[in-house]
């Protein structure tokens, strides 16, 4: 990015998003099989935990141990939250795996278990007012010492799907040009940002 | 330097909920704060609003100033509680859209702060609210911060950890007793700033926090983790664990509390216990806020049976730890003005 004030560079992009997916028909589904072959169960997990985990899965081979996770959303999963939210208050039924998959935390939890990440992990409500809030956190602690970060938007929504993450390390900014979007709704920030393809990590093999 | 120069707290007191489960009706311990049962946007967001001008007031602060001090806010349900009024005023459907950032929308509007970042990291929401207002204020973002912690009842949290077999079925009389959560609901703002407090007798002091995850499970947090956040949050601080004159319990009354308790024994056996969960139940992502504004009345008047006086550079752990594997310490000290 190109604000010389951050205390760190981007090192990679990595994202999924629905718009940039036309042929990826069934997302649930395919998520869930996609990560069985990477070894990762994600039967019992929401759609949202699946989209920033398949989004973030190809910066694994360069994220390190201590590597803190920071993620940015304007809810968690709604079609997980709708689905246990309707089947307590319609029927008396609560249902304790798919609440703690609903968790907004959860997200971040498994990522960090996927990539084996002991740093801290953060999650933030977000409507896209200002995308470079998740930032100034990370900015906090690199200026503490932290030394890689991974920082994230993502959005489940009907037709606005998606996880941009980006892989910080400190040091100064350097040649990556990343540009945070500035207008529009956090979906279409968060489309827009997912464009820029040529700065993504490789696909994961 | 962090300071804490005001500490509102909005907490509840010994009641009961009940619910259905399986066509029974249980009636179960719970700490009630607020008049209503459940709280609608508007209730919430107004007695949010009117814990802020307090805090605002307690500090001395003036309400123009708010255009320049970030918010920090930290809730696990956000506003829950309305979309469960709304769903049966309604009757199926037609509830409002889901954003967590809808309650501070209003507040927004009332203060203009110059930012409000929400946190939604399960039971430690609000400790990471105050982590990362103290580190904006150790480095110099800003003068001043706000941290703002809330949990209302809602029948999702009480009736799926009902469901999951965490709820105790009376109330506790000590921590570590392990017979279950207690469970309640409150508010608590707390006024941040990076110099000391001169219009009041003693200070309270925010060393620097610590906060990392654990990725071993969602919901039980292992002990080597715990381990490593006391480690840290004493480095953190330049503190020795023999420096530490008393703990800020976590002791939620579930599985972890062996764990916690093995631990406290090995590397704190002289220090006071504080546990504000027996006072005023577990707040969920309010804890963070509203233990730490309890732990303020408690130094401040000076009433609790301490195992020994509270001198100068009293210094407290306090920790936090959540579902997600969320885990947040930090030591505050506790002085006189001269």
């Amino acid at each position: 990015m190109n604000n010389p004030s951050y205390p760190f560079h981007v090192r990679a992009q990595s994202g999924f998003h629905l718009s940039l997916e036309p042929d990826f028909p069934d997302k649930e589904v395919n998520l869930t099989v996609i990560l069985k072959q990477h070894h990762i169960d994600a039967r019992r997990l929401s759609k949202f935990s699946k989209l920033v985990m398949w989004s973030a899965l190809p910066l694994s081979r360069i994220v390190q141990n201590d590597c803190a996770i920071y993620l940015a959303a304007p809810f968690s999963s709604p079609s997980h939250y709708l689905k246990i939210f309707q089947k307590l208050l319609s029927s008396n039924l609560p249902s304790p795996l798919d609440f703690m998959a609903n968790l907004h935390n959860a997200a971040v939890f498994h990522t960090a278990q996927m990539l084996g990440c002991s740093g801290a992990t953060v999650f933030t409500a977000s409507n896209g007012a200002d995308f470079s809030q998740i930032l100034q956190l990370a900015a906090l602690d690199f200026n503490m010492g932290l030394k890689q970060a991974l920082v994230g938007w993502a959005c489940e929504q009907p037709e606005n799907e998606g996880c941009v993450w980006w892989l910080l390390e400190a040091g100064n900014c350097d040649q990556i040009p990343m540009i945070l979007p500035e207008t529009g709704t956090f979906s279409e920030k968060l489309a827009r940002l997912a464009q820029n393809r040529d700065v993504w990590a490789p696909p994961v093999s | 330097m962090a300071y804490i120069a005001a500490a509102e707290i909005l907490s509840g007191s010994a009641c009961s909920r009940s619910l259905d489960f399986l066509g029974q009706t249980h009636v179960l311990p719970y700490f009630n704060a607020f008049t209503q049962p459940m709280l609608s946007l508007s209730e919430l967001q107004e007695i949010l609003i009117a814990q802020i001008e307090r805090t605002l007031q307690q500090a001395g602060w003036q309400r123009h100033e708010c255009s320049h001090i970030p918010l920090f806010i930290g809730s696990t349900a956000y506003s829950e509680s309305d979309q469960e009024m709304c769903y049966l005023q309604h009757q199926a459907g037609n509830h409002r859209v889901m954003l967590l950032d809808s309650v501070s929308q209003k507040i927004q509007e009332h203060f203009n702060f110059k930012a409000i970042f929400s946190f939604a990291t399960s039971c430690t929401s609000s400790a990471q609210a105050i982590i990362y207002a103290v580190r904006s204020l150790m480095q110099n973002n800003c003068d001043k911060a706000l941290v703002l912690g809330f949990e209302a009842f809602n029948r999702l949290t009480f009736e799926h950890f009902y469901a999951m077999q965490l709820l105790a079925e009376s109330f506790a009389t000590a921590p570590f007793t392990g017979n279950g959560m207690v469970l309640g609901e409150g508010s608590a703002c707390l006024a941040l700033q990076n110099q000391k407090p001169q219009n009041q007798a003693a200070y309270v002091r925010m060393l620097a926090p610590a906060n990392l995850s654990d990725n071993h499970s969602l919901t039980a947090n292992h002990a080597v983790a715990i381990r490593h956040l006391f480690d840290k949050a004493l480095h953190n601080a330049g503190c020795l664990p023999t420096d530490i004159d008393a703990v800020k319990l976590h002791a939620v009354g579930g599985i972890g509390d062996h764990a916690e308790a093995e631990l406290l024994r090995e590397m704190f056996s002289d220090a006071y216990l504080f546990a504000p969960k027996n006072a005023i139940g577990h707040t969920l992502g309010a804890s963070g806020a509203l233990e730490t504004a309890w732990l303020m009345q408690q130094l401040h008047s000076r009433t609790m049976n301490m195992a020994a006086d509270i001198s100068n550079n009293y210094k407290i752990l306090n920790y936090f730890l959540g579902f997600g594997g969320s885990l947040c310490a930090w030591v505050t000290e506790y002085g006189c003005n001269e």
